[in-house]
């Protein structure tokens, strides 16, 4: 039976004998083990990159950067004049009472600049999605729509008063001949919050 | 009262473990939502060259994710994860104490997108000091005690 109580007394010790008195393992080990850590995970980002539909590049560029290409895109691909120099009137900002009046009575065109993601879970009812970040592959999809109603305002929101999405879209749009835009500068945090009708995929049963 | 014969530290550390290792889950995987979001967010600082912003974005969220996975696992694992938290939690500490010190008005981007950061979306970089250091310390000391558990056998 002393065998027995030798194997209880081990059981009950907080740790093996044998690895109370080994070594521990430096700091060292841990810098060493968290840049195997890192790489790994560099590995793994670049994987989930070059899986996505719009990976990011391996330099940055700015938002601004990005949205002049797309717009020099767009404008090469159907010869669109890039307006130059054309004193363009300025993207009026809207408050809500003014945006959910265009949006009831139909005055024109609805864009929301967020991404293609959050469109697809809840927007303002007929809104058309224009994420600011597929500028140049999705306004070719649009550019009928919008072409169309060139001389009839066009509201545009994102995800509130911080995103800069509306901005850089109406930017762009300004430098591809729209002239009548409105954004509605509280977007959709003010939209959802208020309780107003919404549209999308979250809201199916 | 003898202080070996209190049970409740191993509670204690569980409880800190699972709500570090999920603020850092959280936080890795809302960044993953929107890549580019998360790279104007570290160009904002203004800290990184810029061949380097769009790798660090690639890294970051998987890095959260895979420490904070470590860190609830168990010996050299463990301990690899946490010492994986505390840096990364030092180094935004010196970021945000950088760009609080340059008066930048930037978003943290701790979560990705402003929208799933509940605290520190007002461009009030003070909070989201506040939060990195609590959160510092309490990873200091999982790490601490992760060290006490690992031992090599000779």
């Amino acid at each position: 039976m002393e065998n027995a109580d030798a194997v209880h007394e081990i059981m009950q010790s907080p740790r093996p004998r044998a690895l109370r008195e080994g070594k521990r393992p430096g700091t060292g080990s841990d810098v060493i083990a968290l840049l195997v850590l890192a790489t790994g995970s560099l590995a793994v980002g670049v994987a989930i990159n070059a899986l996505r539909a719009k990976p990011l590049p391996w330099v940055y560029r700015s938002r601004v950067q990005a949205m002049e290409t797309a717009v020099a895109q767009v404008a090469d691909s159907a010869s669109t004049p890039v307006a130059n120099g054309d004193p363009a009137e300025l993207p009026h900002e809207i408050r809500l009472e003014e945006f959910q009046d265009f949006v009831a009575a139909h005055k024109g065109l609805v864009l929301d600049a967020r991404p293609a993601v959050f469109y697809r879970e809840s927007h303002v009812p007929g809104a058309l999605s224009l994420p600011r970040e597929t500028f140049a592959e999705d306004y070719p999809r649009l550019r009928g729509t919008l072409e169309s109603s060139k001389n009839r305002p066009i509201a545009i929101y994102c995800s509130g008063a911080d995103c800069p999405d509306s901005q850089l879209l109406t930017d762009a749009l300004t430098k591809l001949g729209y002239r009548h835009l409105l954004i509605y500068t509280s977007g959709w945090d003010e939209w959802s919050q208020t309780g107003l009708p919404q549209e999308g995929a979250s809201l199916q049963p | 009262m003898n202080p070996a014969a209190w049970k409740g530290g191993p509670a204690i550390l569980w409880f800190l473990r699972l709500a570090l290792s999920g603020i850092f889950i959280y936080a890795g995987a809302s960044k993953l939502r929107d890549p580019s979001a998360f790279a104007e967010s570290i160009a904002s600082y203004q800290l990184l060259p810029a061949v380097l912003i769009d790798p660090a974005a690639l890294t970051l969220p998987p890095l959260e994710i895979f420490a904070g996975v470590l860190a609830l696992i168990d010996g050299r694992l463990r301990r690899i994860g946490a010492f994986g938290l505390l840096t990364m939690l030092a180094v935004f500490l010196v970021a945000l104490a950088s760009a609080q010190s340059r008066g930048l008005s930037i978003d943290c981007g701790c979560f990705g997108a402003d929208k799933f950061d509940a605290l520190a979306s007002t461009k009030n970089l003070w909070i989201a000091l506040l939060r990195d250091a609590v959160l510092l310390v309490t990873a200091g000391g999982l790490y601490v005690a992760s060290r006490r558990d690992v031992v090599e056998p000779r």
